[in-house]
């Protein structure tokens, strides 16, 4: 009971300290703490001291105060005024939102203006990108011919060179004839498996419609041994033939003929090389 | 007591009701600024004569009161007449723009913020004495007066230091060099007097 007591007393306490605003901070809190878990009956009590101190208010003599502080304060809240501050406030406004939407705008028209930008130059980029590819599809195309064109050459090199290994092979020196004097040759002819290994020097590129053909001569007659073509005397010198005609019998010289395209059963044409197995 | 009766009922017969204050503050939040002059009319002696005696200077008091009514005007939205009744908010917005003021200059350096009128009110469904409901405010200074002087001159002194000077019970205690405890108490005795007093006459107009 007692204790109830004090409690009501640090109550009440606190409350009228609470309703004259004269508690330090905490207290303050303190208070409204208690206030929230307070009972029914301090909360009238509080009520009632917070209305009390209300009424101190009336303590004093009432003060008619000057007709000028109310000028002051309608004139300040007048409507013309108002109006004339919100229509200003609000061209004010206005004017910014212009202002707005100007910058909206403007700032719209900037970003399409950098959108268009970036878009042409991503086209731009992806075009010339997408050439930069097919050009170098293109130089990987002409790599890969020419791969395989040194790949053709590495393997007739090869080829040519296989003659060469044979063990036993016949060397025979070719002289330029009269339509062609600068022209020279040699075959190297490997009569085991009749295969000869043909360089030829200085002798003119053939017509399309003609071919050069290789003679075997045996006995003073003629026997084809293959035809070539030289369209680049520059590169074109080293010829295999194969399957010779030439049969057992050693021949007796080589000759080459420029014939009609494919070849002739005899030569036909101008002689441009000529070398004789007694030569060697 | 009777005289409280009397006194009640001129009151009554003279002035606005609680509801007719209510309307004014309506009416100010709908930006009329007829009801603002009307409010004014009717509390400026009350305000004024109470910012007087807590400010101290005319000049500084018609600054205070001004402000108070543009305060009035620019934050009727924020008033709650489901929580609070108008004279209260006045009251207390009067109360410690005053003491904001003389803080300002004469207490620098010590912080103690008045309580914000603008916060939520514990608990007010309406203080259950509205002066404007019961009586005219000459009337009602009188019956004021008379309560206070009927609570020992010890504990009304503390009441009105706390009032009209905005002190703490701490600084009231340094001012009047007695012990903060007796403060305390005589602030608690002196504000169940007044309430008590307070609340017998108006529970006599019911």
């Amino acid at each position: 009971m007692a204790n109830e007591q004090t409690n009501k007393e640090k109550f009440e306490e606190l409350c009228a300290g609470y309703v004259l605003n004269a508690l330090e901070p905490e207290e303050r809190e303190e208070f409204e703490v208690l206030l929230q878990n307070a009972s029914e009956e301090e909360r009238e009590i509080y009520q009632e001291m917070r209305s009390a101190a209300n009424q101190i208010a009336f303590s004093v003599e009432g003060n008619q105060a000057p007709g000028v502080v109310r000028e002051r304060i309608l004139a300040q809240v007048q409507p013309e005024e108002n109006e004339l501050s919100e229509k200003a406030e609000n061209e004010m406004s206005s004017s910014d939102e212009d202002t707005n939407n100007f910058d909206r705008g403007t700032f719209a028209i900037a970003a399409s203006f950098a959108l268009l930008l970036v878009t042409l130059s991503l086209v731009f980029y992806s075009f010339n990108l997408s050439t930069e590819i097919s050009n170098q599809e293109k130089v990987i195309e002409e790599q890969q011919a020419r791969i395989s064109e040194l790949q053709n050459d590495v393997q007739q090199k090869e080829e040519l060179l296989s003659i060469l290994e044979s063990r036993e092979v016949d060397l025979v020196m070719m002289s330029g004839m009269e339509v062609n004097p600068n022209g020279y040759g040699k075959v190297i002819w490997d009569s085991e498996s009749n295969r000869a290994l043909l360089q030829v020097s200085n002798l003119p590129a053939v017509p399309s419609d003609k071919d050069y053909q290789l003679w075997i001569i045996k006995n003073n007659k003629p026997v084809s041994a293959g035809v070539f073509a030289v369209n680049d005397p520059g590169k074109d010198s080293f010829f295999k033939i194969e399957e010779m005609a030439a049969g057992e019998q050693a021949a007796d010289a080589f000759a080459i003929t420029m014939e009609p395209k494919g070849g002739m059963p005899q030569p036909t044409g101008d002689m441009y090389l000529m070398g004789n197995m007694n030569n060697n | 007591m009777i005289i409280f009766t009397i006194l009640a009922a001129i009151g009554k017969a003279a002035h606005l009701g609680a509801d007719d204050e209510v309307e004014l503050m309506k009416r100010i939040k709908a930006r009329d600024e007829e009801a603002l002059a009307e409010l004014y009319d009717l509390y400026n002696r009350l305000l004024y004569g109470m910012i007087i005696s807590i400010v101290k200077k005319r000049e500084e008091a018609e600054d205070v009161l001004q402000e108070v009514f543009i305060k009035i005007w620019e934050s009727a939205s924020t008033f709650d007449e489901e929580r609070g009744n108008v004279y209260s908010w006045l009251v207390t917005l009067a109360r410690n723009k005053a003491i904001d003021r003389i803080r300002s200059k004469d207490y620098k350096t010590q912080k103690k913020a008045s309580q914000d009128v603008d916060a939520p009110e514990f608990f007010l469904k309406g203080d259950k004495f509205d002066p404007l409901e019961t009586t005219i405010f000459s009337d009602r200074t009188e019956l004021v007066k008379r309560a206070l002087d009927k609570i020992p001159e010890s504990q009304s002194e503390v009441l009105k230091i706390a009032y009209y000077r905005g002190l703490t019970q701490r600084e009231i205690s340094e001012q009047l060099e007695i012990p903060l405890g007796t403060v305390k108490t005589r602030m608690r005795q002196g504000m169940i007097k007044l309430k008590d007093i307070l609340g017998e006459f108006i529970s006599y107009n019911g």
